[in-house]
C-alpha cells in the first residue's frame, strides 16, 4: 500500500469519526454508523420499567421466523374507551391487544396499526363456532395506512394443558381460519374454559411480521 | 336479470382479483441490455412494475452501458444511459462516452387474443450512436411462462436484415435518414427529422421462464453492429443472440447473453420499488401511548398553573424531537406552536404532539391547538379533540376518521414566544460528499469531507445560517477542462471553485421568513447562497392550505463569487429572478413550470415533472429551454436533467428529516442556470400545509 493510499484511508476515517450535532437523534445515527466505537450501553425501555415496578402483567412473545428470540412484554396501559392492553417489550417494541387477539404492533415495521376484531373476539372467548370478519390496517410502505377484510371460520378444537409459569390450565384450542387478501392464515387460541380467557395465542400479525406468539407470563418480579 | 347479470360480473371479477393476487406466477418478462423490457439487444412490449426503478449494467468486449430506467406510469417509462466504448476513435482520447436518452410507450395491453404493442424510441437526443426507433408485438403463452415478441425496428434496429421502409409508402421522406454529422454541438437535441426514417428490419424473440430464477432468452436481432464491427473489432457472424438471466435476489437479476455469435457478455439488473423500503412504515419502537384520561385527573394537574404544564409537555415534546416555542391556554383549549425537528411527515409529529398533551396537560382541557411553524414562521394550525384521540387511538380506521375530525387551517399570526425558546442555536458537524460526472478525462470526481453547519435563530422566522466545507479527499480538483462557453461562465467554471484550498463558505446567509397575508408566504435573504453566487434574493409564496396549486415569484440581485477567494466577488452582477407555478397532479405525480431570467441573462422557462411518494421517495426530470440559441448552448444543446432524492428514514426506518439526492445532468452549461437558494418557500412550507398533512396522515398514529 503506498503512502499516499494509506493517507487517504485515515483521511477518511477520520471523516466518519468527525461526525456529531446538536441534533440526539442525529447523533444516535452517527454513532451507529461508526465502526469499533463504543456504543452507549444498551438500556431497557423508560416505559418497560415503569411497567416492571409497577409488576404489570406480562406476556412471553417470540416470532415464529425469530424462535430462539423470546421477549417478555409489560403491560404500558389499557385504553378505558376500546380496553385495548398496550405491552411493551424491553427494547421498546409495542404489541396492543384486545382480550388477548392482536389489534396492533409498534417496532416491527408494516406494522398493524389497528384492528376490528370483536366478532372474532365474541366466538373465541365463548369458544363457539361460526364464521366472523375482521378487518385489519397495516401501514405500507408508501405511509398509508391500508385495511385488509378477511373472511375467518372459528371453530373449537380439544382440550389442551398449557402451562403459565409451574401451574397447568386446561384450556380449549380455538382454532380462527382467515381468508383475504393476503392469501390465509390459521390464529390459534388456548382459551380458558371458564372466564374466557386467552393464556396463549399464535396469531398473524402482518405480511412482513408473519405469526407471532404469545403467552400469559406469572409475575416476573416474583 | 340485469341485477343478476350484474352481480354475477362482479363475481367473477373478484375471483379474478383473487386468483391474480394470490396465484401471480413469475412471468416471462426480461430487461434487455439497454435497460429497457426486451430479450437480449431487442426489445420488447412489456412493462416494469409502475414506479420502479431498475438499474443495468452490461459489459461486453469493451462496450459498457449503465441504464437507469423508471416507469414513469404504468405505460410510459424512461431511461437515462451512460455507455463507454473502448477504443473508438484513434487517438489520445480513444474511449467515446455517450450519454443517451429512451422512452417506452405500451400503446395497449395484452388481451385473450391480441398481444401487446409498445413503440420506443431509443438515444433520442445525444450523438445517435444507439438512434433507434421500433414497434414491438408480445404475447405470453404457456400460462405466461413463454413471451413471443417480434416488431420492426429503424436506425441502428435496421442495420442487419433491412428493407425499404414501408412508411415511405406515407411520403418519399421516410425513405432516407438523415445521418448524424458529427457536430459535437448537434447533440442533445431531439432528433425528430430521423424518427423512423430509412430503411427497416424485422427483429423478434422468445423468452422463456424456466423456473422462479432462471429465464430463457432468444432473439433474431436486427442490429448488425457496424460501428463496433468497424471501430472496435467486433464481429457479427449470427443474428441470433443467446441469454440467461438468473434472478439471485428479488431485486437483483444477474444476466449473461452471446451477441452476434461471437462476443460473449454479462451484466447485471437491481431493481429498487421506492414503495418497498426494508421497513415499510417505519419501526418506530415506543410511540407515545395515550394514558386514560381518569389517570391524569387523578393526578390533580391544575389548569391555572400553565408554567407547570409548559414544563411538562416541553419535556415530553423534547424526548420526541419536536421543540415547544410557545404556550397558552384559552378556556378549555391548549394552544402551542412547534417545530419539527425530527419527523418527515409533519402528520407524524401533529400526531405525537397531539398524544404528548393528552398525556402532560390538565384533563380539564379538551382541545388542542398545534401551530406547525418553519424556521419560526407559523404554516398550519390543527385542531384535535382530546376525546376524539381516546376515541379513535385503537379504532381500525382511525388514520382517516382522526384526519376528518381534525381541522386544518392556514396560521398568518402565532403565539409570542416563550422565554428560552429565541435565541436557540443548532449546529451539525458532518461529512458531505460531492460528485462531478461524466468528464471524459474521469468520468465520475468525487470529493469527500466535512461540512460544519449552523443555524442560528435569533426570533420567528430570523435566521442565520452558515455551512463551511473542508475536503478531505478527492479529486474533484484534478479537472484541467476549460470552459469554452460564449456565454458568461455562471457556471461552467465549477471546476475552478473546487480548486481553492483550505475550508470554502458554502453558504452564509441572513433569512427572514414572514406571513404578508392569509396564504402568503415571504421571505428575504441575503448573502452568501451557494459556492457560486452572492447577494440578496426575496421571494413570495401564494399557496392556500390544501391547494393543489401554488403560484410564488422571486427576485434576486447577485454577483458571482471569485474563484480564486474565500469571500471575494467578481464583477459579474446580473438580476435574476422567476415566477414559479406548482401544481399536485394527484396519484404523486407533480409538476412545476419556473419562467424568468437566468444567471447568464437569458430568458426562459424550466418545466419539471417528479414522481414523489408519500414516503418521500422522489424521482423527476427538467428542461430548460431560453433565448440562448442551441449553438451559443455548446455541447447537449439546452439545459436538462434527472434528479433524485431518497429521504433517510426509507433507508434506516428511523425518523430524520434529512435524506440524500443527486441532480445528474448529462453535461452543466451556461444556458439556463438558476440561482441555488437553500429555503425556496414552497419547499420549505409544503410538509406543513394541509395537502401534504393529508397525503401523509398515515403517520399520525405512529
Amino acid at each position: 500500500m503506498t503512502r499516499l493510499s494509506v493517507f487517504c484511508l485515515v483521511g477518511a476515517a477520520a471523516v466518519l469519526l468527525a461526525g456529531c450535532s446538536s441534533d440526539p437523534q442525529t447523533q444516535r445515527l452517527i454513532n451507529g454508523a461508526v465502526p469499533f466505537v463504543g456504543q452507549p450501553e444498551v438500556t431497557a425501555n423508560a416505559n418497560f420499567l415503569a411497567a416492571y415496578e409497577a409488576d404489570a402483567p406480562g406476556v412471553a412473545v417470540v416470532r415464529d421466523d425469530t424462535p430462539d428470540a423470546l421477549a417478555v412484554a409489560l403491560r404500558q396501559t389499557r385504553s378505558a374507551q376500546s380496553g385495548v392492553e398496550t405491552m411493551i417489550a424491553a427494547d421498546g417494541t409495542q404489541f396492543m391487544l384486545r382480550k388477548g387477539i392482536l389489534v396492533g404492533t409498534r417496532g416491527l415495521g408494516n406494522d398493524l396499526m389497528a384492528a376490528e376484531v370483536t366478532p372474532v373476539e365474541r366466538l373465541v372467548s365463548a369458544r363457539g363456532s361460526g364464521v366472523a370478519t375482521r378487518l385489519m390496517t397495516f401501514i405500507d410502505g408508501n405511509d398509508h395506512a391500508v385495511t385488509r377484510a378477511f373472511k375467518c371460520d372459528i371453530y373449537p378444537g380439544g382440550l389442551e394443558d398449557v402451562t403459565v409459569g409451574t401451574t397447568p390450565i386446561q384450556t380449549r384450542l380455538m382454532t380462527e381460519y382467515c381468508r383475504g387478501p393476503f392469501g390465509e392464515f390459521y390464529n390459534y387460541y388456548w382459551v380458558v374454559p371458564g372466564s374466557g380467557e386467552i393464556v396463549q395465542s399464535n396469531q398473524w400479525a402482518g405480511p412482513l411480521t408473519g405469526k407471532i406468539s404469545l403467552r400469559k407470563v406469572p409475575s416476573v418480579r416474583s | 336479470m340485469a341485477f343478476r347479470d350484474h352481480s354475477s360480473r362482479l363475481l367473477f371479477s373478484a375471483l379474478l382479483c383473487t386468483a391474480l393476487s394470490t396465484a401471480a406466477p413469475v412471468r416471462a418478462d426480461g430487461v434487455s441490455s439497454y435497460g429497457t423490457p426486451g430479450l437480449i439487444d431487442m426489445p420488447s412490449a412489456t412493462t416494469t412494475k409502475d414506479g420502479t426503478l431498475n438499474w443495468t449494467s452490461s459489459f461486453l468486449n469493451g462496450h459498457t452501458r449503465n441504464t437507469l430506467h423508471f416507469q414513469i406510469s404504468p405505460r410510459l417509462s424512461g431511461v437515462f444511459r451512460y455507455s463507454i466504448l473502448k477504443d473508438f476513435f484513434s487517438g489520445a482520447y480513444s474511449n467515446l462516452y455517450d450519454r443517451s436518452f429512451d422512452l417506452h410507450y405500451q400503446i395497449s395491453d395484452e388481451t385473450r387474443r391480441l398481444p401487446a404493442f409498445a413503440f420506443g424510441l431509443r438515444d433520442f437526443g445525444g450523438t445517435g450512436i444507439f438512434g433507434a426507433e421500433y414497434i414491438v408485438a408480445s404475447k405470453h403463452f404457456l400460462g405466461d411462462k413463454l413471451t413471443v415478441t417480434g416488431g420492426l425496428g429503424w436506425g441502428r434496429l435496421a442495420s442487419f436484415g433491412g428493407f425499404s421502409n414501408p412508411l415511405g409508402a406515407l411520403s418519399e421522406s421516410f425513405k432516407r435518414r438523415p445521418v448524424f454529422t458529427g457536430n459535437i454541438l448537434e447533440t442533445g437535441r431531439v432528433s425528430f427529422d430521423r424518427f423512423f426514417r430509412g430503411d427497416a428490419a424485422f427483429f423478434g424473440g422468445l423468452e422463456y421462464q424456466y423456473n422462479d430464477r432462471l429465464r430463457l432468452v432468444m432473439e433474431y436481432s436486427s442490429d448488425a453492429y457496424r460501428t463496433e464491427a468497424q471501430r472496435m473489432g467486433f464481429e457479427h457472424r449470427s443474428p441470433l443472440n443467446f441469454g440467461l438471466n438468473y434472478k439471485m435476489r428479488d431485486n437483483l437479476t444477474l444476466n449473461a447473453f452471446v451477441v452476434g455469435g461471437a462476443q460473449a457478455g454479462l451484466g447485471f439488473t437491481y431493481t429498487i420499488d421506492p414503495r418497498a423500503p426494508r421497513a415499510p412504515g417505519g419501526v418506530e419502537r415506543d410511540t407515545p401511548v395515550l394514558t386514560p384520561r381518569a389517570e391524569i385527573a387523578a393526578l390533580g394537574w391544575a389548569v391555572e398553573d400553565i408554567d407547570a404544564s409548559r414544563n411538562r409537555l416541553s419535556a415530553e415534546l423534547n424526548q420526541n424531537g419536536l421543540v415547544l416555542e410557545s404556550y397558552a391556554q384559552s378556556g378549555t383549549t391548549a394552544q402551542i406552536v412547534m417545530q419539527n425537528t425530527r419527523y418527515r411527515a409533519d402528520a407524524e409529529a401533529l400526531g405525537r404532539a397531539a398524544r404528548v398533551m393528552a398525556n402532560t396537560l390538565p384533563a380539564d382541557l379538551d382541545s388542542f391547538e398545534i401551530t406547525l411553524a418553519k424556521q419560526g414562521m407559523p404554516v398550519s394550525r390543527t385542531t384535535i379533540r382530546r376525546t376524539d384521540l381516546h376515541e379513535l387511538e385503537h379504532a381500525w380506521d382511525g388514520a382517516w376518521q382522526s384526519f376528518v375530525r381534525a381541522d386544518i387551517a392556514d396560521a398568518t399570526e402565532r403565539l409570542r414566544p416563550d422565554a428560552h425558546a429565541y435565541p436557540r442555536l443548532q449546529w451539525d458537524l458532518l461529512p458531505y460528499f460531492r460528485t462531478s460526472l461524466f468528464d471524459p478525462d474521469s468520468p465520475v470526481r468525487m470529493d469527500l469531507g466535512l461540512a460544519a453547519s449552523a443555524g442560528y435563530h435569533i426570533a420567528p422566522g430570523f435566521s442565520i445560517h452558515a455551512v463551511i466545507r473542508q475536503k478531505v479527499v478527492g479529486t474533484l480538483d484534478q479537472s484541467t477542462r476549460i470552459s469554452n462557453s460564449v456565454l458568461p461562465h455562471v457556471r461552467s467554471d465549477a471546476p475552478l471553485y473546487d480548486k481553492l484550498q483550505g475550508p470554502q463558505v458554502a453558504r452564509l446567509t441572513a433569512d427572514y421568513l414572514f406571513r404578508p397575508g392569509n396564504d402568503l408566504y415571504g421571505r428575504v435573504s441575503a448573502g452568501y447562497f451557494e459556492p457560486m453566487f452572492a447577494g440578496i434574493s426575496s421571494e413570495v409564496l401564494w399557496y392556500p392550505q390544501g391547494s393543489r396549486l401554488a403560484l410564488g415569484a422571486e427576485l434576486n440581485y447577485v454577483s458571482q463569487r471569485d474563484p480564486y477567494s474565500r469571500m471575494g466577488l467578481t464583477d459579474y452582477n446580473i438580476a435574476t429572478g422567476h415566477a414559479s407555478a406548482y401544481y399536485d397532479f394527484g396519484n404523486s405525480y407533480r409538476g412545476q413550470l419556473d419562467v424568468g431570467r437566468y444567471l447568464a441573462g437569458d430568458w426562459g422557462g424550466t418545466l419539471t415533472l417528479t414522481r414523489e411518494f408519500d414516503n418521500g421517495f422522489k424521482i423527476g426530470a427538467f428542461m430548460t429551454l431560453t433565448d440562448v440559441s442551441f449553438a451559443e448552448f455548446g455541447e447537449g444543446s439546452f439545459d436538462k436533467g434527472l434528479m433524485f432524492s431518497i429521504p433517510l428514514d426509507w433507508i434506516t426506518g428511523e425518523p430524520n428529516r434529512t435524506g440524500f439526492g443527486q441532480t445528474i445532468r448529462p453535461i452543466q452549461r451556461d444556458g439556463g442556470a438558476r440561482l441555488s437558494v437553500a429555503n425556496r418557500l414552497y419547499q420549505e412550507v409544503r410538509s406543513s400545509n394541509a395537502s401534504d398533512l393529508e397525503h401523509q396522515w398515515g403517520k399520525f398514529w405512529r
